[in-house]
C-alpha cells in the first residue's frame, strides 16, 4: 500500500503562507533567529478566539484549516500533531504570573492554553471533529513519531484521511535560554545555530487521487548511539529494501546547522555524491527547532511538485535529520 | 497480525506505594495516600492536600543508583518514570538480549516542569533546565537509565497521555514495528499544575470525593505506571507469564470545550463504545469500570452520564481510584492500567473511597467496599483530558 500526500502547507520563515508559486528563499536571520512570515489569521480564525491564542496555536490551527480546505476534507479521520516544546509563550506567561503574584490570583487562560495538545484540541473544536486525536512530543523525533502513527492508521484502513502536522514557536525567552546554554548563536560570534520555528501540516491517505501525487515511500526512525551509526550507511539501509541507491536520489535535504557538534553527524561519503543543485541544508530556511523536519517535508513536497520538474520519470527525494541523544530520522518521497 | 496483545509486566509508583505489591496492599486495605504537602516547594503547602510519592529526589536517586555528578540532570518526573519502568521490566523478566528489542512509549503532561519552575525564579543562574524541560527528556532519561536503545516517543494529551501511549505501543506491535513495548506515563507534582488547576477552581482543599453529590474538586497526585506489552506468541516463546490481554482501546474527541467535558459526555461515550466494539464485547460483558472520576463537578457528571448512556439500566460496578492516589495527570492512565490488571489478577473491585451520596441525575453509585467475590473477565478503564481528549482501554482475562 502506498501513502500519498494529498495536501501540504507550512507557515515558515522562508515563504509567505499565501504564496502558491513554489518560490522559497533563504531568509535573513535577525539576531540569530528566524521567525515565521505569518498570514493574516482572521481569515481562518474568528477574532474572538484569536485574542486568546498564542502564535503556536494560531500557526498550527491556520495551517491545519488551510490544508483541509485545499484537499476538500471537512472532517479528517484523525488529527495528529507534534511539538517539541509545546506552547512556550503560554508556559512562560503562567510561570511569570506565578513568580510575580507569588502563586496567588492567577488567571487560568495561560495555563489552559499551555497544554501540549492545545493545537490538536483547538482544531477538533473548530471542526467539531470527534475523531482520533493525538499529540506527540519527543524532541527532534516529535513529528516523525506522529507521522508514523498516521502511517500505521492508514495500514489498518487505507481509505482514511489523516491530518498530521508539526508546530513549534520561538519566543524571546526560549531564544534567550538557548543562547545561554550556548546552543543557539547570538548572531555575532558565529558559534551555535540559528534558532527557528514553524508549522507544517499534511493530509495523508492510502488512496491515490491524482496521478502525480507525492508518495511517502518510507519513514525510518533510527534510535542508536551515534558511535554505532555512519550516516551514509544509514541512508543506504533505508534505500536498499526499495531497490534504490544514493545515485537514484534526485533531491537530498539534510538537517545540519551551524552548531559545531552538528557537523560531525553529517560527515561522510554521501557528501561527494550530491552537488548544490541536488542537495540543500533545510535549516538555512527554517532555523533549528524540534519539528523542523515537518518543514523539510513541506520543502521537499514543494520542490517536487513544482512545474519545471519532469513528471514523466520517477523522482525521489530523501530527508535526513539527526536526533540529539543519538540517531537519525529519514523520509523517502517519490513522485 | 492476529496475535493478541498481552501484558507481561507491571510497574507503579504512587502516593500509596513505591511498587506493585505495596500499591495492591493499600488498595485492599483501603489506605489512601493523600495528605499535607511534604516535598513540593510552594506557598500553598499548608493549604492543599496532595498525593505525593513518599520519597525525596535524593532518596529516589539513591534507589536508582544514579551517580552524584549526574543527579542534577534528572527531574523528579524522570526519576519517578525510571522507578516504575524498571519494575515493569523486572516483573516481565526481560533479559539483556530481550531488552534490545524494546520500545519505550511514555505519556506526560508537563515533563520536566518540576525543575524548570524552580530555576525560573532565578532565571539565568542555571539555564540548563532548557535541556530537561521537554516532555521527551524524561522518556530519553528512562531509556538511557534502563538500557533501552530502541524507538521511543512521548504522548502529551493532558490527562489521557498514558492511555494514548499504550495505544501507540499496541499499534507498534500490531504493525510489526516493535517486538515489545514498555508503555505508560509519568508526572511529578509541580507548582505549575497545582496553581493551574487551582486557578480553574477545581482543586478540593479537603480529601476528594469522586462521584459524590457533595464533591468539590480533585486532589493532585504524582507517580508513574508502566506495562510491558507483547504479542501473545512472543511471551509464550520466551516462556514468561501472561498477566492479561488488552482487548480493546479507543480515543475520541469531545470537541466541546478546551477544558470542560460536554454535558452528554459524547467524547467519553464514543471512546467507551469504540473500545468495546474493537474488543467484540457487549455492554453486559464489562465486569468493572475503573472510572476517570477526578472528583470535579464537571468530569464526574459528564462521565456518569456517558456511562449511563453506554450501559443503560445495567451499569457494571465502577469506582475511581483517584480517591487513593489523587489525580496523577499524565501518569493516571498508566497507574490505573496497572490497577486494572491487578483487579483481574486478584479478582478485585476497588472501593470508591469517601462516597456517601449519589448525584441526582444520573443517579449512579460506585462500589464503596472492596469486592473480592466477583468473577472478573473484562475491566474497562477511562482516561479523559483537556482538549476534549477521551481514551478507553479494556483489559481482559486470558
Amino acid at each position: 500500500m502506498g501513502i500519498y500526500i494529498h495536501a501540504f502547507n507550512a507557515i515558515s520563515p522562508a515563504a509567505p503562507f499565501e504564496s502558491t508559486d513554489g518560490t522559497i528563499a533563504i531568509p535573513q536571520a535577525v539576531e540569530g533567529a528566524l521567525y515565521c512570515q505569518e498570514p493574516v489569521y482572521k481569515q481562518y480564525i474568528a477574532p474572538k478566539l484569536l485574542r486568546r491564542m498564542s502564535r503556536a496555536v494560531k500557526m498550527g490551527v491556520a495551517c491545519a484549516l488551510e490544508n483541509l480546505k485545499q484537499n476538500q476534507t471537512e472532517q479528517p479521520d484523525a488529527i495528529l500533531t507534534a511539538t517539541g516544546l509545546g506552547c512556550v509563550a503560554d508556559t512562560v506567561k503562567f510561570l511569570d504570573q506565578m513568580t510575580e503574584n507569588k502563586e496567588t490570583l492567577l488567571n487560568p487562560t495561560a495555563f489552559i492554553q499551555s497544554t501540549h495538545n492545545t493545537v490538536s484540541g483547538q482544531i477538533a473544536l473548530l471542526l467539531q471533529c470527534k475523531s482520533y486525536n493525538l499529540t506527540f512530543t519527543q524532541n527532534q523525533f516529535s513529528f516523525e513519531t506522529a507521522l508514523l502513527e498516521g502511517m500505521m492508521l492508514l495500514e489498518e484502513n487505507a481509505q482514511q484521511k489523516i491530518l498530521v502536522g508539526g508546530v513549534d514557536e520561538l519566543t524571546p525567552e526560549s531564544h534567550q535560554l538557548l543562547k545561554s546554554v550556548r546552543c543557539a548563536t547570538d548572531g555575532t560570534s558565529g558559534k551555535g545555530y540559528v534558532a527557528g520555528e514553524g508549522a507544517a501540516f499534511f493530509t495523508l491517505s492510502g488512496e491515490q487521487t491524482k496521478e502525480d501525487q507525492i508518495e511517502l515511500v518510507d519513514l525510518k526512525i533510527v534510535c542508536a548511539s551515534d558511535q554505532d551509526l555512519e550516516i551514509t550507511a544509514v541512508m543506504e539501509a533505508l534505500l536498499q529494501p526499495h531497490q534504490l541507491q544514493l545515485a537514484d536520489i534526485d533531491l537530498l535535504l539534510t538537517g545540519e546547522n551551524d552548531e559545531r557538534s552538528s557537523q560531525k553527524y553529517y560527515g561522510g561519503e554521501f557528501n561527494d555524491r550530491f552537488d548544490d543543485q541536488s542537495r540543500l541544508s533545510f535549516k538555512n530556511y527554517c532555523g533549528e527547532y524540534d519539528t523542523a523536519s515537518a518543514y523539510a517535508l513541506w520543502h521537499a513536497c514543494t520542490i517536487m511538485s513544482s512545474s519545471n520538474r519532469r513528471t514523466d520519470e520517477a523522482h525521489y527525494a530523501l530527508i535526513i535529520n539527526h536526533y540529539k541523544v543519538g540517531g537519525y530520522a529519514l523520509f523517502l518521497l517519490k513522485r | 497480525m492476529n496475535d493478541r496483545i498481552v501484558i507481561s509486566g507491571l510497574g507503579v509508583v504512587s502516593a500509596i506505594g513505591l511498587d506493585v505489591s505495596s500499591n495492591l496492599q493499600a488498595l485492599q486495605n483501603e489506605t489512601h495516600g493523600i495528605g499535607p504537602i511534604q516535598y513540593l516547594d510552594t506557598v500553598h503547602n499548608d493549604e492543599f492536600v496532595v498525593g505525593e510519592v513518599k520519597l525525596s529526589n535524593t532518596a529516589l536517586c539513591d534507589q536508582l543508583m544514579i551517580a552524584e555528578s549526574d543527579r542534577s540532570n534528572y527531574t523528579r518526573t524522570a526519576l519517578l518514570g525510571c522507578l516504575a519502568a524498571k519494575e515493569a521490566i523486572e516483573i516481565a523478566g526481560l533479559s539483556d538480549s530481550e531488552m534490545k528489542e524494546v520500545a519505550l512509549i511514555s505519556g506526560t503532561t508537563v515533563g520536566g516542569m518540576d525543575r524548570s519552575e524552580l530555576e525560573w525564579d532565578n532565571r539565568g543562574a542555571d539555564p540548563s533546565f532548557i535541556h530537561t524541560h521537554p516532555c521527551g527528556d524524561s522518556t530519553d532519561k528512562i531509556a538511557a537509565l534502563l538500557g533501552i536503545n530502541g524507538y521511543r516517543t512521548t504522548l502529551s494529551t493532558a490527562c489521557s497521555s498514558a492511555a494514548n501511549a499504550i495505544i501507540h505501543g499496541i499499534r507498534l506491535i500490531r504493525s510489526g514495528r516493535a517486538k515489545r513495548v514498555i508503555a505508560g506515563g509519568v508526572d511529578a507534582l509541580s507548582r505549575f499544575t497545582l496553581n493551574g488547576f487551582n486557578s480553574l477552581m477545581i482543586v478540593d482543599k479537603e480529601l476528594c470525593r469522586p462521584f459524590d453529590a457533595t464533591r468539590r474538586g480533585l486532589n493532585l497526585g504524582e507517580g508513574a505506571g508502566f506495562v510491558v506489552l507483547e504479542a501473545e506468541s512472543t511471551v509464550k516463546e520466551r516462556g514468561a507469564d501472561i498477566l492479561c490481554t488488552i482487548s480493546g482501546y479507543a480515543n475520541a474527541n469531545d470537541a466541546y470545550h478546551q477544558t470542560a467535558s460536554s454535558p452528554d459526555g459524547q467524547g467519553a461515550y464514543l471512546a467507551m463504545t469504540k473500545a468495546m466494539e474493537l474488543a467484540g464485547l457487549a455492554f453486559d460483558d464489562i465486569d468493572y469500570i475503573n472510572a476517570h472520576g477526578t472528583g470535579t463537578d464537571n468530569n464526574d457528571q459528564s462521565e456518569a452520564t456517558a456511562i449511563k448512556r453506554v450501559f443503560g439500566e445495567k451499569v457494571p460496578p465502577f469506582s475511581s481510584t483517584k480517591a487513593y492516589t489523587g489525580h496523577t495527570l499524565g501518569a493516571a492512565a498508566g497507574i490505573e492500567a496497572v490497577y486494572s490488571v491487578l483487579a483481574l489478577q486478584n479478582q478485585l473491585i476497588y472501593p470508591n473511597l469517601r462516597f456517601t451520596q449519589a448525584i441526582e441525575e444520573p443517579e449512579l453509585s460506585p462500589e464503596t467496599t472492596l469486592q473480592t467475590t466477583g468473577v472478573l473477565k473484562h475491566v474497562l478503564s477511562n482516561s479523559f483530558g483537556f482538549g476534549g481528549n477521551n481514551s478507553t482501554l479494556i483489559f481482559s482475562k486470558l
